[in-house]
């Protein structure tokens, strides 16, 4: 990044337009705002956000170039624009729900809400939205479930959760829940997800489990060598359960 | 790439048994390192504000948004 796109002539264009804060993570004792990261919803570096002057965030980096930069930066102002536009349209309004559903800034519970109380929106944004709310909720319900559970000390014990969490996990899929496209959290769903379904020799949940994961990766060339091992190991257990 | 493979790294430790600590990286002269971190050629232009504060400040005076970057000097 710093000797990357952080340095480039088109940075410095781009760096005209925004105010440039960094922040670096010591682990020096008291420092104060040493664990901005996780305030700010980071779980690693770098980590590169759009806030507004209150510090709140408003859109995430996805794409580490200063296009990508722009974008994020686009993607906040249009929240800000939708968010303090008087007299919004019902789409706006359901465009608005969606973006602060996605920031974190209303509850899955609370956007149901405001989509209740909404009247003249197009009905098939209205269920999409519903749709990703009810996603947002089982991402919440994922995460719960495999908190503190990564410490397994034996292998016996990996496989027990693995067996346990995966059932569930398998049984929620088949229930027609899915996890948002939160990359995280549904990465480790349908990984998880494979894994049952190789460890149990349960095709179905194998190829669920691989399927999502080639829908988040499968565009990634550098994800395609574990993506094929993954492929083969479930091939393995469709064609053992045939 | 990397949340790829950090996000599966957690399914996959799961199934191969192996704990994640959460080891503390670094120690040793954590000033030293955020010294060093902020002697970097790329940090020292001006644009760049490392105190939280005075970037919302900057950014409410001037109207415009906060680029935020987050980085480590730890494990420098």
């Amino acid at each position: 990044m710093e000797s990357g796109p952080l340095s480039t002539p088109e940075f410095k264009e781009f760096a005209k337009e925004v105010v440039l804060f960094c922040h670096i993570t010591t682990r020096i004792a008291g420092r104060k705002h040493d664990g901005l990261l996780s305030e700010k919803g980071g779980r690693g570096f770098p980590y590169l956000v759009v806030m507004d002057a209150k510090g709140d965030v408003l859109s995430t980096v996805q794409n580490r170039s200063v296009a990508g930069f722009r974008a994020a930066v686009e993607t906040a102002q249009a929240y800000v624009d939708l968010a303090t536009k008087e007299d919004r349209t019902p789409a706006e309004e359901v465009q608005l729900i969606e973006a602060e559903l996605g920031l974190g800034k209303t509850t899955p519970a609370d956007a149901l809400k405001r989509l209740d109380g909404l009247t003249g929106a197009d009905e098939a944004v209205v269920k999409k939205l519903r749709d990703t709310i009810a996603a947002k909720e089982f991402d919440a319900v994922i995460t719960k479930r495999l908190e503190g559970i990564r410490q397994a000390s034996s292998q016996e014990e990996a496989d027990a959760i693995v067996a346990e969490i995966g059932a569930e996990f398998w049984e929620a899929y088949q229930a027609g829940k899915r996890p948002s496209d939160d990359m995280q959290t549904a990465t480790t769903f349908y990984s998880l997800l494979m894994q049952y379904g190789i460890m149990k020799k349960n095709a179905g949940s194998a190829r669920a489990g691989l399927d999502g994961i080639v829908a988040m990766h499968g565009d990634n060339p550098q994800a395609k060598p574990q993506i094929e091992k993954f492929r083969k190991q479930v091939e393995e257990v469709e064609a053992g359960s045939k | 790439m990397k949340r790829f493979a950090a996000s599966l790294l957690g399914a996959l430790l799961l199934a191969g048994g192996l704990a994640t600590p959460a080891v503390a990286q670094g120690g040793g002269d954590l000033q030293g390192k955020l010294d060093k971190k902020l002697a970097e050629g790329w940090i020292k232009d001006p644009l760049w504000i490392t105190d939280y504060d005075e970037a919302k400040q900057k950014a409410g005076e001037s109207g415009k948004l906060i680029f935020g970057y987050f980085t480590r000097s730890y494990s420098y």
